[in-house]
C-alpha cells in the first residue's frame, strides 16, 4: 500500500475527508455528508479559520489497532485496520516544503496538532493532540504536555492535552478519560506508562462479574481502581460529603496542575439527590479560563478567624469556566461547575451535575487536600505571624513539587532573596502544599506578599508536624524538623509574583 | 580545595547575631501549639466522618 497525501486550507477538509471515507475505509456514499456533518464538522469549527491541513493515509493508529487487534478484527464485518490523520499548521503547506530543510523550523513553529479518523463509523474521531494555538477561544490555562508526531516523515513536536471519542464498543467515556487521562501523565512523567484500551480491560477482569466487551462502561469505583492499578494514589471526592466546600476542592486540585475526572449525573433539583440508576458520564477538567478583575472581586465568602480576621479563599471564586476534555465534544471546552454540560446546548443535558471527582494523586501525596486546607486556616488562627485582627487576606492554596517550585524560586521569581535562599536551602518532600497570601487587588496583580509551605507527606498533623515554614508580614517562621522547634525570624518577604507554573497559557509563556 | 556552602546557616547565624531569631517556646507559644493541636484533631474527626459518609459503595451506576 502506498502512502497517499492531501493538502489544503481548512475550509477543503471536510469534503477530502469525504473521498478519503469513501475511497479508504469503504463507507457507504449515502452516509458520508451527514458523517461529516454530524460527527467531523463540530471539531473544524472550533479551530481557527485561517488553517491548513496535511490528510495522510494509512496511518497506524496505537490506540484503534489495540482495539481492533483485541475486538474489532473478530468480528464479521470489519476489515479496515488502518486510520487516516489529519495534522493542523497555522502557515499554508505543501508536500515539498517537508523535503526544504530550510522549510523545517518554520513547519514545526506552525504545526498545531493532529486528529485522528478511525474506521469506526459513526464514531471516527479517533485520537487527537491539538495546541490551544489551534482553537478560536484559547483563553485559558491548563494542563499540556509534549508530544513526538511524524508529519509526512518529518519529525514534530506539539503541546496540547491527549483527547479521543468513544467507539461506544470497546471503550465508552469512562474509559476513554480514564485514556486521556494516563496518556496525559505518561508523557508529562517518567515513572507513569500509556495506556491501552485493552490494559484497562485486562486490569479490571477479575473484578468484572460480566463480559466486559462490547463495553457498558464503568463505574465509579472501577475508575478509581483502575486509577490505583496504574500507579497513582486516587482519591474520591463525593458532593454529599463536602457540600459546599466541594467545589473550591476541585478548584485546588485544578490550580495544582492534576488534570481532575469528573462523574457526572442526573441532579434532582426539587429533591436535591442524584439518580445514580440513571445514566450518567465522565468527562476530565484540566483547567480554567484566566481569572478577571471582576471574578476575583466576586470572591466575597470569608472565613473568620478568631482574631477577627478575615481570610478569601480564591477557590471560592464559583463563576470562573474550567478546561473540559469531553469524548462527545471537541477538546477544551469551558464549563462552570454548576453547568457542566452547557456546552451541549441541549436541555436534557443541563440536569447533569457534579456527583464525585476523582483526583489521579500521586501515591507519596498523604496529606490530604480537606485536612492541609483546614490546617491552614488554624495556623492562621493561631498564628504569631501578626494578622492584624481587621485585616483581610486572600489565599491562594496549590500542591506543588518541591523540584518545579524551587526551580521557579531560583530562575523567575521576584521574591526577596534571603528568604527565597532560606526556603531554596529548606529540605522538603518532593509535593508541597503551598498557601500564596495576598488581598484582593494583589491577586489582579498576579502578586502575593505572603507564603506558607506544608509537607504533603505529612499526614500527621500535630505539633505543627506539616509545617515547613510561612513567611508574612515580615515574620518568618520555621519549624526545624530536627529539633522539632518552632522559630521566629525577622526576614521580610515583601510582594512576589505568584507562581503559575502548574498551569501552562499559550498567552502568557508558561 | 573544594568549599561547603551551608546558605541557611549563615542567614540563621547573621540573623541571630542580630537578634533577630526568636525560639518559639514560650508558655504563650505552648498555648498556641495545644490551641493548634486541638483544632487539628477536631479537623481529622471531621474528615474521618465525612470519609464514613463518601457514599461511593452506593455509587455503582456506570458512567
Amino acid at each position: 500500500m502506498k502512502i497517499q497525501i492531501t493538502h489544503g486550507k481548512i475550509d477543503e477538509v471536510g469534503t477530502e475527508l469525504e473521498s478519503a471515507l469513501k475511497n479508504y475505509f469503504r463507507f457507504p456514499e449515502n452516509e458520508l455528508t451527514d458523517l461529516i456533518q454530524d460527527r467531523f464538522q463540530a471539531h473544524i469549527d472550533h479551530l481557527k479559520e485561517d488553517l491548513h491541513f496535511i490528510l495522510e493515509w494509512p496511518y497506524v493508529d496505537k490506540v484503534f489497532r489495540d482495539s481492533y487487534y483485541s475486538y474489532f478484527s473478530s468480528k464479521h464485518q470489519y476489515s479496515v485496520k488502518d486510520c487516516i490523520r489529519i495534522s493542523f499548521f497555522n502557515i499554508e503547506v505543501n508536500y515539498d516544503m517537508f523535503r526544504d530543510h530550510s522549510q523545517i523550523e518554520n513547519l514545526q513553529a506552525a504545526f498545531v496538532g493532529f486528529i485522528i479518523i478511525r474506521p469506526t463509523s459513526p464514531f471516527i474521531i479517533g485520537r487527537s493532540i491539538l495546541s490551544p494555538k489551534a482553537l478560536r477561544i484559547n483563553h485559558f490555562r491548563c494542563c499540556l504536555a509534549t508530544y513526538s508526531v511524524t508529519v509526512n516523515s518529518v519529525k514534530f513536536s506539539i503541546e496540547g492535552f491527549p483527547h479521543s471519542s468513544q467507539d461506544t464498543e470497546t471503550i465508552t467515556c469512562a474509559e476513554t478519560t480514564l485514556w486521556s487521562c494516563l496518556e496525559y501523565f505518561s508523557f508529562k512523567y517518567p515513572e507513569y506508562k500509556p495506556i491501552l484500551p485493552s490494559h484497562i480491560i485486562n486490569t479490571l477482569s477479575k473484578l468484572s462479574f460480566e463480559r466486559q466487551l462490547p463495553s457498558k462502561g464503568l463505574n465509579y469505583n472501577q475508575l478509581s481502581l483502575a486509577l490505583r492499578e496504574f500507579g497513582f494514589g486516587s482519591k474520591v471526592y463525593y458532593q454529599g460529603q463536602f457540600g459546599q466546600k466541594f467545589p473550591a476542592l476541585l478548584s485546588s486540585y485544578i490550580e495544582s496542575g492534576i488534570p481532575v475526572i469528573l462523574g457526572l449525573n442526573l441532579y434532582d433539583p426539587i429533591s436535591k439527590v442524584f439518580m445514580y440508576n440513571q445514566s450518567g458520564h465522565a468527562t476530565l477538567c484540566i483547567g480554567r479560563e484566566e481569572l478577571t478583575d471582576a471574578q476575583i472581586d466576586s470572591c466575597n465568602v470569608a472565613t473568620d478567624l478568631s482574631s477577627g480576621a478575615k481570610v478569601y479563599d480564591i477557590d471560592n471564586v464559583v463563576n470562573k469556566n474550567y478546561v473540559i476534555i469531553d469524548d462527545n465534544h471537541p477538546p477544551y471546552q469551558l464549563a462552570k461547575f454548576d453547568e457542566p454540560c452547557k456546552y451541549y446546548n441541549n436541555a436534557s443535558w443541563d440536569l447533569f451535575k457534579v456527583a464525585y471527582f476523582i483526583v489521579p494523586l500521586h501515591q507519596k501525596i498523604y496529606l490530604e487536600l480537606f485536612e492541609a486546607k483546614k490546617f491552614l486556616f488554624d495556623l492562621l488562627s493561631v498564628s504569631r505571624a501578626k494578622l492584624p485582627d481587621d485585616s483581610k487576606i486572600m489565599v491562594r492554596f496549590y500542591l506543588a513539587s518541591s523540584r518545579s517550585f524551587k526551580n521557579w524560586l531560583v530562575t523567575e521569581s521576584d521574591m526577596e532573596p534571603q528568604t527565597r535562599e532560606i526556603i531554596v536551602n529548606s529540605s522538603m518532600a518532593k509535593f508541597i502544599w503551598v498557601a500564596e497570601l495576598g488581598t484582593h487587588e494583589s491577586f489582579k496583580l498576579r502578586k502575593a506578599n505572603g507564603i506558607v509551605i506544608l509537607d504533603a507527606t505529612s499526614a500527621n498533623t500535630s505539633n505543627m508536624k506539616p509545617l515547613i515554614l510561612s513567611s508574612h508580614n515580615d515574620v518568618l517562621i520555621n519549624f526545624d524538623q530536627d529539633t522539632h522547634e518552632l522559630t521566629e525570624w525577622a526576614l521580610p518577604l515583601g510582594e512576589y509574583s505568584i507562581y503559575e507554573d502548574n498551569l501552562k497559557s499559550i498567552n502568557h509563556g508558561h | 580545595m573544594a568549599t561547603k556552602v551551608n546558605k541557611y546557616n549563615e542567614i540563621f547565624v547573621r540573623l541571630e547575631q542580630q537578634g533577630k531569631i526568636k525560639r518559639l517556646n514560650t508558655p504563650a507559644d505552648r498555648v498556641a501549639m495545644r490551641e493548634m493541636n486541638t483544632r487539628t484533631a477536631e479537623t481529622k474527626k471531621e474528615y474521618h466522618a465525612k470519609e464514613a459518609n463518601s457514599q461511593i459503595a452506593a455509587a455503582q451506576g456506570t458512567i
